[in-house]
């Protein structure tokens, strides 16, 4: 009985099940993609590989890529982990309104984000020519390299405050005890910490690789161009594939680093948040740090908000666009909600199964990461474009699929970064008192982690807002996304249309954030009721 | 009665147990003793099915739980129960909840009679409603204590339950331990470094060492 | 098992983690809806790399007309033609789209060669033409221009050929152009790598960079840019540059390289051409007809998208254009060989 094919299915249903979906929701694409690229190898396609390359070029390029992404990521984890180093010790209630407001703001197109920032830059210059004063230069590659940055601070300060979070403030307090505030956070809370803050760091890092939006809106180039260059020359996703192997070598090392570290973190005891009962004392300059730190951020919400506001010109424009995009709208909000949700617990079982078999299960369910956004697009298309699926891919559910692909990675390494780190003594607890596995799940496993089930949602549905250049190349004709709809406008010159567009994404942000907490809150429903007393 | 038949296990390139067989049966009261790292902790989660064996067998009332790698009965279905070294208790339940978790299985009555009975019995009536980080040390003891026995476990695990409490808490505590083990047939499998709680709470003493289980007489 | 836990256990089966009952609806509901997503059959798909603005009008006025409800993909600049276009060629085993109407004419000739197109005569092609094997149809036009920001250069001083863009009489930072690897830019650079020759081709737009002309990241770029003054003039297509005019920015458009013995200037045309099974191809070819006609092709003018029309120049007034051109002789076919020596080196040039 315990050998037949049967029982072991039955104990192994949800394991198998699980793997399957991730095959085909994450991994699928890459595997299409590859097996297309080795068969255009085979059709005797190799000489043309020379032609493709350009060595001393292209490796200039990458190295100023790397550079760029790096300064990016170094940037942000700066800015983030000092400004989370004041918010940690914040109330937590407005630490939650701050992190939505700060991440919504993720969603919004990078270009947006750039137009946004010269606009403000074109209205200081006013302010101070009228004074008499040189206007300030905002071009080149600092200019590049402040709009990601900025763009991307709000993750980085958002994935700091997880990371600091998931170390335990007793051990801060034995540390306080010996050595000053400062040098106790230096020197054990950020260790401690350091790996889910390299993890952000991370990818960040890769997250810019990939993009070539900021970039190329000032006139420089980077290798994700390249890659695009080559895909809309030849339309061979088979020779982007292998342009891009310098990202993918690059996401490997990254991912390397990463789960090594994360690997090795420290457990820490479940508990409530306590409130701080004697906040830590830094030495003025480090608040001072903190506060520009915080100002930064602030800036990141406030000056794409009111550039955008200002670029509206009225509240009839805004209502205007929003009437005229109502329908793109709607199907982005309920795609990305619908991937957000569903793509939990997919990442969950992804980070479970990284956890438990390791070696080769994260190539296939986070390598996707590194892989730029259009082939993602194309490996879907040779994936669910057939009779079988075709009530898919001829369908909005296609849209939720492309957003699975191209981010579920990252709430699984969320989810991996914080279960490496959870105490299994009372998972361990439950498993032997569990009544079934459904009452494990949903008053024990989900409650100990819900906290990073809010992160990893609402950032799988910021990023899904935000989507592009995959959703570009799988949406069925006669729909649309709200970032379709933005670009569409921004190339016509409706610029007013296209700010009042670009505060709605936040606004959709805050309102599905509103969702999440309002499901969180109600979770305390399903725990064990006190017979004849109210829970 | 619990079978361990011929059970290799390695942890981080460690041999645990090597080829260890041992018999412990119904209703016995055992200690498990042994330097610390000698595996102490990995025997009861072998028992308890949290870790499986690389080689060898486990039985439960001659029913085969774990094999070779394989657990084949779930942890939550073999009547164990388990209090941990630290208290392990969940943070965003309070300790009614806590208790009440592993008897969701019975009917509503029967768990609030239940319930109502270990609160009494471990003297933790008072603490119902109260959230487990408002809990003193020897407090979540308690609760961890009455989770564990409230669904009344054939098989009772403790991994150094007294540890790194005061002598008066300490005192109470295996006063309660004691006198719920006396009065039921429940089999003790008792982890600990202190040679009074050997022979306070049981009859027999195996320790481990050089990844073997060896008893000792006396 | 009490029947609550069978309950449970066969909700647990088919999901990880349940939700409330409220949600579970909901996801239920969104489920249905969006496999409901069924086409109506008397419906047609059109890709369209067409601005939104101007192609929605036209194929609302064909759904009105025909009760042929049309489902329309629009691209969007941003995606730097790596969407339509590769998206039909990703679908090429099972087509979704009918029709494909492009803004330009290149990447049409590249489906066809790629299998991607089906023959189709239509009904009438006005002064378009048709490839040569019935592929696709032209129809239309735009014209690339350049765009002069009139309150910084005086009328005595506009530019006049592609090869002012080398002259020194302006700084190169003053000048743009949208990158040559990308959408009618790169059409434009196939043009001059087949009328210059490669080596002439080469240099030119080598020389563009080294004089540091801004290379921006798309036609409409150049147009904000010459209408704020960042730039004194810039080459763009005739549709972003009578935008300009129309919205009463301080600029002028001017066919380049229109003298006696010039080399013309590059009229690119609209092209539309039905899908290699098409799932509704009889609907695709009454559209296609429709777009063909001249109603279509004066209401795009009017709308301020076609300036071209074999060589008429529409609404020229509008737009303070001349009322002929002298286009740039081209010959598809022989453009299409030289677009991808052009984007190689071009990359080379340009990608660093």
């Amino acid at each position: 009985m315990y050998n037949s094919p049967l029982f072991w299915f039955r104990m192994n249903a949800i394991r198998f099940f699980g793997t399957a979906i991730i095959l085909l929701f994450v991994a699928g694409p890459l595997v299409t993609l590859v097996l297309d690229t080795l068969l255009w190898l085979k059709d005797d396609q190799a000489s043309d590989i020379g032609a493709m390359l350009s060595w001393s070029r292209q490796l200039s390029l990458l190295a100023k890529s790397v550079v760029f992404s790096a300064a990016v990521a170094l940037g942000d984890l700066l800015i983030g982990v000092i400004a989370a180093s004041l918010f940690w010790t914040w109330n937590t209630k407005f630490n939650r309104i701050l992190a939505i407001g700060l991440l919504s703001m993720i969603a919004v197109p990078p270009y947006m984000h750039a137009v946004a920032w010269r606009f403000a830059v074109d209205s200081l210059n006013g302010v101070t020519g009228s004074i008499g004063m040189p206007a300030f230069a905002f071009k080149g590659w600092a200019a590049a390299w402040w709009v990601q940055m900025m763009a991307l601070a709000p993750v980085g300060a958002g994935l700091s405050l997880l990371g600091l979070f998931s170390v335990d403030t007793k051990l801060f307090e034995a540390g306080r005890i010996a050595q000053s505030d400062l040098n106790s956070f230096r020197r054990i809370v950020l260790p401690i910490a350091a790996p889910p803050l390299l993890a952000a760091t991370g990818f960040i890092f890769l997250y810019t690789l990939v993009d070539y939006s900021v970039p190329s809106s000032f006139l420089l180039t980077t290798y994700a161009l390249e890659v695009f260059a080559e895909f809309s020359a030849n339309h061979s996703a088979a020779r982007a594939l292998l342009i891009s192997l310098p990202f993918l070598a690059l996401t490997l090392i990254v991912l390397i680093l990463v789960l090594e570290l994360l690997r090795q973190a420290a457990v820490r005891p479940v508990s409530v948040d306590a409130a701080w009962t004697c906040e830590p004392f830094w030495p003025r300059w480090f608040t001072q740090l903190q506060g520009f730190a915080t100002a930064l951020l602030l800036l990141q919400l406030i000056v794409p908000i009111i550039s955008l506001g200002m670029l509206t010109e009225s509240w009839s424009a805004l209502a205007g666009a929003i009437r005229s995009a109502s329908d793109e709208i709607v199907q982005t909000a309920w795609t990305a909600a619908l991937a957000a949700i569903v793509g939990l617990p997919i990442a969950f079982f992804a980070a479970l199964r990284i956890c438990e078999a390791g070696r080769y299960w994260w190539l296939l369910v986070l390598l996707p990461i590194g892989i730029p956004a259009p082939l993602i697009g194309i490996g879907l298309i040779s994936l669910w474009n057939n009779v079988a699926t075709a009530v898919i891919y001829d369908g909005a559910l296609i849209l939720v699929l492309t957003y699975l692909a191209r981010f579920l990675p990252i709430a699984a390494l969320v989810f991996y970064a914080q279960l490496r780190r959870l105490d299994p003594m009372p998972v361990d607890a439950a498993r032997i008192l569990m009544p079934n596995r459904f009452r494990f799940w949903v008053q024990i496993y989900m409650p100990l982690m819900m906290r990073t089930c809010i992160a990893a949602s609402l950032l799988m549905f910021v990023l899904a807002l935000g989507e592009l250049p995959a959703s570009l190349l799988t949406i069925p004709a006669g729909t649309g996304t709200i970032t379709i709809r933005i670009y569409n406008y921004m190339h016509y010159g409706a610029t007013e249309t296209v700010a009042g567009l670009c505060l709605v994404i936040p606004l959709l942000t805050i309102i599905y954030a509103i969702f999440l907490f309002g499901v969180a809150g109600s979770w305390r429903f399903f725990l064990p009721k006190i017979p004849g007393k109210k829970t | 009665m619990i079978s361990l038949n011929c059970i290799t296990k390695s942890l981080a390139r460690k041999t645990i147990f090597d080829d260890v067989s041992l018999t412990i049966e119904t209703g016995a009261h055992v200690a498990i003793t042994g330097p610390s790292g000698c595996g102490k902790t990995t025997f009861l989660r072998l028992i308890a099915g949290l870790d499986t064996p690389d080689r060898g067998d486990i039985r439960i009332e001659s029913k085969l739980t774990s094999q070779s790698g394989r657990t084949l009965v779930p942890p939550h279905q073999r009547q164990v129960g388990f209090v941990f070294q630290a208290p392990a208790l969940w943070p965003h339940m309070n300790v009614a909840q806590n208790i009440l978790f592993g008897l969701q299985q019975l009917p509503k009555s029967d768990a609030a009679e239940r319930l109502n009975r270990i609160l009494s019995e471990t003297g933790t009536t008072h603490l119902a409603k109260r959230m487990p980080d408002t809990l003193s040390g020897g407090e979540q003891r308690r609760v961890a204590i009455a989770r564990t026995l409230a669904p009344e476990p054939r098989i009772l695990l403790m991994d150094e339950p007294l540890t790194n409490l005061d002598s008066v808490a300490k005192t109470e505590l295996a006063e309660l331990i004691k006198s719920i083990v006396n009065n039921s047939k429940m089999t003790l499998i008792y982890v600990t470094h202190d040679l009074k709680e050997v022979s306070h709470f049981c009859d027999r003493n195996y320790v481990i060492k050089n990844a073997k289980v060896i008893e000792l007489n006396g | 098992m009490t029947p609550e836990q069978k309950i449970a256990f066969g909700v647990f089966s088919l999901t990880k983690v349940s939700l409330t009952s409220g949600l579970k609806v909901c996801l239920a509901g969104l489920l249905i809806y969006a496999l409901s997503a069924c086409k109506d059959e008397n419906s047609v798909v059109i890709y369209t790399s067409v601005d939104r603005h101007y192609a929605e009008p036209i194929l609302q006025a064909f759904e009105d007309q025909t009760g042929i409800s049309v489902e329309a993909l629009y691209d969007v600049e941003a995606a730097k033609t790596t969407g339509l276009v590769n998206k039909l060629i990703a679908e090429a085993d099972r087509p979704r789209a009918d029709v494909f109407w492009n803004g330009e004419f290149l990447q049409t000739q590249l489906l066809a060669q790629d299998g991607v197109l089906s023959r189709y005569a239509p009904t009438q092609t006005g002064l378009g033409w048709q490839e040569s094997e019935q592929l696709w149809t032209s129809f239309g036009g735009r014209a690339r221009v350049l765009i002069v920001n009139t309150a910084v250069l005086p009328n005595a001083e506009w530019p006049a050929t592609l090869s002012d863009f080398l002259s020194d009489r302006w700084r190169g930072d003053q000048l743009a152009i949208a990158h040559p690897l990308f959408g009618t830019s790169a059409t434009h650079a196939a043009a001059l790598y087949a009328a210059w020759g490669r080596t002439k081709a080469q240099d030119f737009y080598r020389s563009l960079l080294a004089r540091g002309v801004r290379i921006v990241d798309g036609n409409s770029v150049v147009r904000d840019l010459a209408v704020s003054g960042e730039i004194t003039f810039g080459l763009t297509d005739t549709d972003d540059a009578c935008s300009a005019i129309s919205s009463g920015a301080d600029v002028a458009v001017l066919f380049p390289d229109q003298r006696e013995g010039g080399l013309g200037t590059l009229v690119i045309p609209n092209t539309v051409a039905l899908i290699a099974g098409a799932p509704h191809s009889e609907n695709g070819k009454r559209l296609i007809d429709y777009l063909l006609s001249e109603s279509v092709v004066e209401a795009l003018a009017e709308a301020g998208w076609f300036h071209i029309n074999g060589t008429e120049v529409l609404v020229s007034d509008t737009c303070g254009l001349p009322k002929n051109i002298r286009p740039m002789p081209t010959n598809p076919a022989t453009l299409h060989q030289s677009i991808e020596t052009a984007k190689q080196e071009l990359r080379d040039i340009f990608v660093q």
